[in-house]
């Protein structure tokens, strides 16, 4: 490498001398550029997240604590007697200082002020900052974390409206959504958490979490949307007015169009569903569809081409990309069916979006069908029961569960589950 | 600072200068300069730093401050890399006060240090945490020349401008830093 005139020779840019050969070099000044070269490459830093900074929304500073920080001044200046320092303290007394912070998703807040304590918070997530005590801290999670170590005083931290106790040396995490309760890991010390209104809390060990993690919700759309699914298309091929076409009929049909090279909406859309559903290659189905809205952007068939597009989707594992076409579907006439309403609800819960699955659960139970639909929709509610801390609900849930389906998919989760909840309280 | 140096020299290895009449708003100063800040955070900090903290701070004081920064006066990267190090100079001070208070209260709780690191890993971090020690005996002047020429790989020239001082100086502060270093290093081997 040439380097400018006059500019020193970089020791870690040093090659090592051939052994034997006459040398003018310093040993150690070629050991310590072999050093810096490792620690160079020792010290890369991670790369970092995506965040932008943290949007902090300034309002003018309360009286009370105004007073307090102009005293605070006055004390430095009766200790330090700086003219610089003193107009440094009342400028820092009077300045506007955030009352809360929004800290967007992906990004991260970090708040050290006090001496051994840390809080980490992961967007998306509002702290509020205008309770003016130090030993304590509230904040609404949106689907981000927060992160907390107490240090060497106690620490209480209000989160989603769950009060989370932290001995000094303990270290939590709490992680959940708006208008649920959030999960609690304990990470070093033993926790408190208060989720009644009466105060009433449980202890929380290093290691453990709150609440308990429900065994996995079972996600997938198949098999109880795609034979009403099916049966949707089966009714959409059939041409207005015509009269009622045996489905072997329909299927050499279907066939006949795919050699002519899809050429009506319903043939693009059969090729979609058996990609989806036979062949379980959700890109081919995904493009059969792209296919159909490039040539039929008006076609009569779009619910069916939404429904579609879901269990592409679902096939792909992408149930997050699947929500927001799930929850268009509102009623029957837009494909509304058991199978839909039960794949919505849990991909919702398992997003940890338990108050809007509830809708969907509920009315799939109270329906009163003994299908799989109902086995995995009481199952689902007991689960997102027993996370929300909701325990009298959860109980009901799986003892209702254990009479209907003894030999359910789910049993043996139900029995733990409600072994673990104890025995029910007196009325 | 100095200006009128800052203007002579040529520009840095990273992002681009704002137009002097533009508003610098600090998304797009994120994006262009967090991996840098965050490297420098690491290398003048040393292991115990977090650069994600250090990033974070960065852009809270850049976001309450940047409407005072006038283009015309100096560049992005010095006002950016001076800031950075406040912060990082800040950390360390708190380190080693804890450092200090862990003599009598123990170490503090975490989680960090405890994890388990395979053995060529750990013999690098010990390999880093020692060229540390060193650099932390030296004085801040010299240490931080001797991290930016040879961690950071600057040209004299950039360091100069970025912590507004002479070539010239920069190469004795580098000249002193160095020979500072082996006899340190020397000692760190000893003991």
């Amino acid at each position: 490498m040439k380097r400018p005139l006059g500019e020193p020779e970089r020791w870690s840019d040093r090659v090592p001398e051939r052994s034997g050969a006459r040398s003018f070099r310093v040993p150690a000044e070629d050991d310590l550029g072999a050093l810096f070269r490792r620690v160079r490459e020792a010290t890369l830093p991670a790369p970092l997240a995506p965040p932008t900074t943290a949007a902090a929304r300034a309002r003018g500073p309360r009286w009370g604590r105004l007073a307090g920080r102009l005293a605070l001044a006055a004390a430095v200046v009766a200790a330090s007697g700086g003219a610089v320092k003193a107009a440094r303290s009342v400028w820092r007394a009077i300045a506007p200082r955030p009352q809360s912070l929004t800290v967007p998703a992906g990004s991260r807040a970090v708040l050290s002020r006090r001496a051994h304590r840390k809080l980490t918070v992961v967007g998306p997530a509002r702290l509020d900052l205008d309770r003016g005590e130090a030993d304590r801290l509230d904040l609404t999670l949106d689907g981000g974390a927060l992160t907390a170590e107490a240090g060497d005083e106690a620490l209480l931290v209000e989160v989603n409206g769950l009060k989370v106790a932290l001995p000094a040396g303990a270290t939590g995490r709490v992680a959940g959504a708006r208008g649920t309760l959030p999960a609690v890991d304990a990470l070093a010390g033993e926790l408190r958490v208060a989720p009644a209104a009466d105060g009433r809390s449980i202890a929380l060990p290093a290691g453990h979490r709150w609440p308990e993690p429900a065994p996995p919700v079972p996600r997938t759309l198949a098999p109880t949307a795609a034979p009403a699914a099916a049966a949707v298309l089966a009714e959409a091929l059939a041409a207005p007015g015509a009269s009622p076409r045996r489905p072997e009929e329909g299927a050499r049909r279907g066939a006949r169009e795919d050699e002519r090279g899809a050429t009506s909406e319903a043939s693009l859309l059969a090729r979609a569903f058996h990609a989806a559903r036979v062949d379980r290659d959700g890109d081919a189905a995904l493009r059969a569809l792209d296919e159909r809205e490039r040539r039929f952007p008006n076609g009569v068939l779009a619910n069916e081409a939404r429904v579609a597009r879901v269990e592409a989707l679902l096939a792909l594992g992408r149930a997050s990309a699947a929500l927001p076409l799930l929850l268009e579907i509102r009623d029957q006439s837009q494909g509304l069916t058991r199978g839909i309403q039960l794949a919505r609800a849990e991909i919702l819960s398992e997003l940890d979006r338990c108050r809007e699955a509830a809708t969907d659960f509920d009315e799939l139970v109270a329906a009163e069908i003994r299908d799989d639909a109902d086995e995995r929709a009481r199952y689902g509610r007991a689960a997102c029961h027993l996370r929300a801390g909701e325990t009298a609900p959860a109980r009901r849930d799986l003892e209702r569960y254990g009479e209907l389906y003894p030999d359910g998919r789910f049993i043996a989760a139900v029995r733990r589950a409600t072994r673990d909840l104890g025995p029910a309280a007196a009325p | 600072m100095r200006p009128h140096l800052a203007r002579a020299v040529s520009s840095p290895p990273s992002a681009p200068l704002p137009a002097a009449d533009s508003a610098v708003d600090t998304d797009s100063l994120y994006r262009a300069h967090a991996s840098t800040i965050a490297r420098w955070a690491v290398r003048l900090g040393g292991p115990g730093i977090d650069p994600n903290d250090v990033v974070q701070e960065v852009f809270l004081v850049a976001q309450r401050r940047l409407t005072l920064f006038r283009p015309e006066g100096g560049r992005i990267t010095t006002w950016l890399f001076r800031t950075t190090e406040k912060i990082v100079q800040t950390a360390r001070r708190k380190q080693r006060l804890r450092r200090w208070l862990a003599r009598w209260a123990g170490p503090p709780p975490g989680l960090g240090e405890a994890r388990p690191v395979p053995g060529e890993a750990l013999e690098r971090r010990q390999e880093v945490a020692s060229v540390y020690r060193v650099l932390d005996r030296m004085p801040e002047r010299l240490r931080r020349v001797l991290v930016l020429f040879e961690l950071e790989e600057m040209s004299t020239q950039e360091i100069a401008e970025l912590v507004g001082a002479r070539i010239g100086t920069v190469r004795v502060w580098l000249f002193r830093a160095r020979a500072r270093f082996i006899e340190l290093h020397a000692k760190e081997e000893e003991t």
